[in-house]
């Protein structure tokens, strides 16, 4: 074996492979052997090109912004929110990229399903903020894991929004990079108990809940309320566990009380709140109590859901909504976001997408007016930030520092109101606002 | 759904996960079946026994048959883990060609019967009827037809039973896409009552597992009897606590057999020759 000058490893290493491609090709025929030497200059050439292209890019551009998307992408999880969601992000990306990106740098999606799992959100957190680098993350969905993924922010700091995610604990906990454009358990039930004790139902109801975060919380929210209108007031409460499709035995019970309830409050998720309406409407319980959807699924599809589980029964059906009776979009980017959407999704966003949409506008300016992506800098900023709601008014966050209270981080620019069915097969678009009746 | 779960393992000794995908995909069978062709309901559950069929066919003739080859080690968990995997496939693929929004076919009868304050809708009778039905069909074609007693003595004696020449693989095929079928005819008689998504058949196959262990694996009759103790539990105890207790009642139930009676109440006590 011959030796080589060992200048450097490289050097022998290169020298051992020519000679053994020499020894190699010389035992090849003439055309061969130009083929094979046409082969290897080729692959030489490609190869060269391609280094040059990846590193000379690399000089000239910047990191992106990134975006985290951690949200419910698969069942048995509320999926067909955690996709609106999931798109609201990606039109929010190409329309700011459109506009020159964020600090001169390209705002970039990356998403997780956090398939109703807490565990498996947090280690999705942890490699979205460490791995990923995000600087913003919206999604988390019910509350069962919006609630430990907010708390795992203390470890894995990043700006974080809520919208729809009900439980008081999510700034009741007083994070410090979590804010909540959007309701919760307290002032929903509030709400709620106005609008049964006008329409003069509140005196007895029952509650059908989820048994999660969201459901407790909701359920104790509104019989807090309803007595602190009505010491006597009867309140029944029934939970069930999430994901689960039979209601009958639970109905059944419901079916049985007395005296009769006036009104039946269902609070669930999908897809049980839909077999639930369904047993619901089939077992002719809206014919003896008021039926009131708590949370505004008949929305999510524009009603298709609702009409095709519960038929004509469905109608004089309610629910409460967050949604103004003429949701009118009043920021330019709202209304381009709103006209995307329907492209791909076939029907307007909800309002709370809408809110969403205010999330990622509010994460946009903080990042161009601070020009920061350190969470701690975002988190001050946002603290104190105003700015126009698509939905109308202004976004501003109250910050009670009060340990325990809600009000941290948290918008209240939001008025529940109560719709009705008043059609058969009619869209949640056109159903009629009976309260508040000054409002409607 | 208990009832093909346990045919499929009294015959191939197999655990077939995918099997509450079969579920979903009889209600969505149904669902498009009615909103596009507008027949009447009868042609919506031939059809779809049809795509029940057809889909098993496919399942076992692309996994399952592998099970049958001498060679292959650990024939059982292979088809277990293969299954399990086609369930997250098939849940996924579902999802994204069926959509995400829950869809709920028509009624087959519309209104039902009230007894004591109660309406019992027309198909939840219907559904309970049918299935009744088709599981005394099936149990006569096991008892007393000749494809019914091969299957039988192949469950009993494989061996013996391809001695004396019957074709092991085309049992295995026609066993498993009966039971694919009769999944899917359960998906589509459920679907009127509690619609239908991409996970409709998670819960009813591990309802399905939980009654096979206590009616005992292997045995149709079995698989009755665990039905009935396993709805019965379930409705008194939420009836009398909470729909919580009713879920966890019928798996305690579950785990003291398994502590107790392995076997279950029919399932027979293996031989191995």
């Amino acid at each position: 074996m011959k030796s080589y000058p060992d200048t450097i490893n490289f050097s022998t290493k290169s020298l051992n492979t020519i000679s053994y491609l020499y020894f190699y090709m010389s035992k090849k025929t003439g055309f061969s052997k130009i083929l094979l030497a046409v082969v290897i200059l080729v692959i030489i050439v490609a190869v060269s090109i391609a280094a040059g292209l990846y590193y000379s890019n690399r000089s000239n551009t910047k990191p992106p912004i990134v975006l985290g998307v951690l949200t419910p992408l698969s069942p048995p999880a509320d999926y067909i929110s955690g996709r609106q969601i999931l798109v609201t992000a990606q039109i929010f990306a190409n329309y700011t990229n459109s506009h020159g990106g964020l600090l001169g740098r390209k705002v970039v999606v990356v998403s997780q399903n956090e398939n109703l799992d807490p565990s498996q959100a947090i280690a999705s957190l942890q490699q979205m903020v460490t791995q990923d680098h995000i600087v913003g993350l919206i999604g988390p969905w019910e509350s069962l894991v919006a609630l430990p993924v907010a708390n795992a922010t203390q470890s894995y700091p990043v700006i974080t929004f809520f919208t729809y995610s009900w439980s008081d604990a999510i700034t009741a906990n007083h994070y410090k990079y979590v804010f909540r454009v959007g309701v919760f358990n307290s002032i929903i039930g509030a709400q709620l108990a106005k609008y049964l004790e006008w329409a003069n139902i509140s005196n007895n109801i029952v509650i059908l809940a989820e048994q999660s975060p969201f459901g407790i919380g909701f359920a104790q929210a509104l019989n807090q309320s309803i007595h602190s209108y009505n010491q006597s007031a009867i309140v029944n409460t029934y939970y069930t566990p999430p994901g689960i499709t039979d209601y009958t035995s639970v109905l059944l019970k419901i079916n049985s009380l007395t005296p009769t309830p006036k009104a039946l409050v269902v609070a669930l998720n999908v897809p049980g709140v839909i077999t639930a309406n369904k047993e619901i409407y089939d077992m002719g319980l809206q014919n003896k109590m008021k039926v009131v959807q708590a949370v505004d699924w008949p929305t999510y599809d524009g009603g298709v859901s609702w009409w095709q589980a519960v038929g004509q029964a469905g109608v004089g059906g309610v629910y409460a909504s967050y949604a103004p009776p003429h949701l009118k979009v009043y920021t330019d980017s709202g209304q381009y976001y709103v006209q995307q959407f329907e492209k791909i999704e076939g029907h307007p966003p909800a309002f709370w997408l809408i809110w969403y949409w205010d999330c990622l506008r509010i994460w946009a300016q903080a990042i161009q007016a601070t020009g920061s992506t350190n969470p701690d800098v975002l988190a001050n900023y946002i603290a104190n930030i105003n700015i126009t709601a698509s939905t109308g008014g202004y976004i501003t966050f109250i910050n009670n520092p009060t340990p325990g209270s809600p009000y941290w981080h948290q918008w209240v620019g939001y008025q529940q109101y109560i719709y009705q069915f008043t059609q058969y097969n009619q869209s949640t678009a056109d159903t009629q606002c009976i309260y508040p009746p000054n409002a409607c | 759904m208990a009832t093909g779960i346990t045919l499929v393992y009294s015959i191939l000794r197999v655990i077939n996960f995918s099997q509450g995908e079969l579920f979903t995909l009889g209600g969505y069978a149904l669902y498009y079946f009615s909103m596009t062709l507008k027949l009447p309901d009868v042609f919506g559950l031939l059809f779809v026994a049809l795509v029940g069929y057809l889909c098993a066919l496919a399942i076992e003739r692309a996994i399952i048959r592998d099970v049958y080859k001498p060679a292959l080690e650990r024939p059982s968990e292979y088809a277990l883990m293969a299954t399990f995997a086609l369930s997250i496939l098939l849940q996924n693929l579902m999802l994204n060609v069926f959509g995400y929004t829950i869809k709920t076919p028509p009624a087959f009868l519309v209104g039902g019967l009230r007894i004591m304050g109660y309406t019992l809708t027309w198909d939840r009778i219907l559904a309970a009827v049918l299935a009744s039905v088709v599981y005394l069909a099936l149990y006569l074609f096991i008892k007393t037809s000749w494809t019914g007693k091969i299957w039988q003595a192949y469950a009993q004696n494989r061996t013996g039973v391809s001695i004396l020449g019957a074709h092991e693989s085309r049992i295995g095929m026609h066993s498993f896409s009966v039971a694919g079928m009769l999944s899917a005819l359960t998906g589509a008689l459920i679907a009127p009552v509690y619609s239908v998504y991409p996970n409709a058949g998670t819960l009813p196959l591990i309802i399905g597992f939980v009654i096979i262990v206590i009616g005992g694996l292997g045995s149709i009759e079995g698989a009755f009897i665990g039905g009935l103790i396993v709805g019965l539990t379930q409705s008194l105890v939420t009836g009398f606590s909470s729909a919580a207790y009713g879920y966890a009642s019928i798996f305690l139930i579950m785990i003291f057999f398994l502590l107790i009676r392995p076997r279950g109440i029919l399932g027979e006590v293996e031989r191995i020759a």
